[in-house]
């Protein structure tokens, strides 16, 4: 299917924190509960509309196991979004954020929109890391925030979406050069000839989903 | 002879995925079985994966990357246009070499096991490609056998510092089971032994060293040499002829069973069928001696020649100890 933009989305964390599960939700709609461990990289793709655009999400969901991060990390390169997640009911995952955060921004661009997600959401009642401290540590870095449960499929949309209208405000106001393809933003073969028509063609954004 | 790029590599030239956009990719489609060799599926239709190796740095010597992909079903749209849909592929792994051991399964029904450094292991038996599987196979033999890890083969250093999936060593401290999967994520619900493909690697450029940033470095001579008309090296397609006849003349005499015929009956093969077939096969002699007969036949992709006759160059180096023999 033909579209705009292409965004390539990052997913990094711990291992366990739901990573696969928020892609699986958001490319598939469901939730599998029990989930291989993710070893490489797996896949995912879906079309999403913003501003009426017809934008494709590329989602390269990451291996979090420690053995994995050093061969891992060498494909955060081009990507212009990530999802940064840590598990709520799980305090060690939100204290290696940091070294998530320095290995994303050392391995990728300075302009890639991280968004924070603290998922399952859903288990309340087993939950170590309170919303506020998400919050703070998103504020504190610059990052997005959401908390999400890929289970019951809240917030999950908008994690993703709302990632990616950071990028395309980015792209409007000329942060991103949508010319290097380093950038992780691939303009797409009918968008190219108007291109050089993007600027200043902003208005109100409205999101919506729909697999490629 | 065909030098055509397969399906996968052919759609991750279009650009999507640009560290695999220039990558050199030696695929082939396989069927989904299980470690018995029967389909995985219960409504006994075939899961084909397409599998490739691939380098992201032309700075490599040897593929560091395992690519998986399937195909996706037409569109609506598509299925209304006249004439059948184009192969379309859905990437979906992006397995590192270094942390999945590919071997030989059963060299008789062609079948690889992948074992991940998680412990998990798929089987996956390769697809009918007319009278060239055989061929096809030797080849994939000899990947895996220029894959061995340097503890299990006596050449090291393949790999540069710092290549991404690259196997300097083995990372397999993780594997404390040995369980199979069922690649339920590679699971497609289309297509079937008809999607089939006989892939070409490109001879990397030494001048290139960065995985990242291929697309602007890749040297002006891998435009001229893209395909001029789809591989199409299906069943009983063009790949007919005198090594296929030299197999079945050689290897079954007795009438062994077409190509197809064997992968179907893979499906729910007993273990005497199994034995039968390696007695058909007993004449045929080593995969390297048939690679070079066919090769000296003119029926395999060129680049596969080149990839092939680099591996040899490789293996000679290494003991073939854990190297199966065909009976």
């Amino acid at each position: 299917m033909a579209y705009a933009y292409l965004f390539k989305y990052i997913i990094i964390g711990d291992t366990g924190v739901g990573k696969s599960c928020l892609l699986l939700q958001f490319t598939d709609k469901r939730f599998q509960p029990v989930h291989d461990l993710t070893i490489g990289v797996e896949f995912g793709a879906r079309m999403i509309t913003i501003d009426g655009k017809q934008i494709k999400l590329q989602i390269w969901d990451t291996a979090g196991q420690e053995s994995f991060r050093s061969i891992t990390r060498s494909y955060y390169r081009g990507a212009a979004g990530a999802l940064l997640v840590y598990d709520i009911t799980r305090r060690d995952t939100f204290n290696h954020l940091t070294t998530w955060l320095e290995d994303a921004r050392q391995h990728s661009n300075s302009n890639m929109v991280i968004m924070l997600i603290g998922n399952k959401s859903d288990l309340e009642s087993r939950r170590e890391v309170k919303k506020e401290e998400g919050e703070a540590f998103a504020r504190e870095h610059g990052l997005i925030f959401m908390e999400t449960s890929a289970k019951t499929a809240s917030n999950v949309e908008e994690a993703f979406i709302n990632t990616a209208k950071e990028i395309y405000e980015k792209i409007q106001e000329g942060v991103f050069d949508i010319n290097n393809e380093a950038n992780g933003i691939k303009i797409g073969p009918q968008h190219a000839a108007s291109n050089a028509t993007l600027a200043g063609n902003q208005g109100g954004q409205q999101a919506g989903g729909g697999c490629c | 002879m065909n030098t055509a790029m397969g399906p996968l590599q052919r759609q991750l030239r279009a650009g999507e995925y640009e560290i695999f956009q220039y990558a050199p990719i030696f695929e082939s489609d396989f069927i989904q079985i299980s470690k018995r060799g029967e389909v995985v599926d219960v409504h006994n239709r075939v899961r084909v994966v397409t599998v490739g190796v691939a380098c992201t740095s032309p700075a490599l010597l040897v593929p560091n990357v395992l690519l998986l992909a399937r195909p996706v079903v037409p569109s609506e749209e598509s299925r209304g246009r006249r004439g059948p849909p184009a192969k379309a592929l859905e990437l979906t792994r992006l397995l590192p070499l270094r942390f999945v051991k590919i071997s030989v399964h059963d060299d008789e029904m062609l079948q690889l096991r992948l074992k991940l450094a998680s412990g998990r292991s798929f089987y996956l038996q390769l697809c009918p490609q007319g009278d060239a599987h055989y061929e096809l196979f030797d080849m994939w033999v000899k990947i895996i056998n220029l894959l061995r890890p340097p503890a299990e083969g006596s050449h090291g250093g393949q790999a540069l510092p710092g290549d991404p999936g690259a196997f300097g060593e083995p990372l397999f401290h993780g594997i404390s089971q040995d369980t199979t999967g069922s690649l339920e994520s590679l699971a497609p619900e289309e297509g079937g032994p008809d999607a089939l493909s006989v892939r070409s690697l490109r001879t990397p450029s030494p001048s290139r060293d960065d995985p990242g940033s291929s697309r602007s470095r890749t040297p002006p001579s891998l435009s001229p040499s893209l395909p001029q008309k789809p591989p199409s090296v299906g069943r009983g397609s063009q790949r007919g002829g005198s090594a296929g006849e030299r197999r079945s003349q050689a290897g079954s005499p007795g009438g062994s069973p077409a190509p197809q015929e064997r992968s179907q009956g893979s499906h729910g093969s007993s273990p005497s069928s199994k034995k039968k077939e390696s007695s058909r096969r007993a004449d045929r002699g080593g995969g390297a001696t048939r690679s070079k007969s066919s090769q000296s036949r003119g029926r395999t992709p060129s680049r596969i020649l080149s990839l092939v006759k680099s591996l040899s160059r490789v293996s000679l180096s290494r003991p073939p100890k854990e190297k199966k023999k065909r009976r």
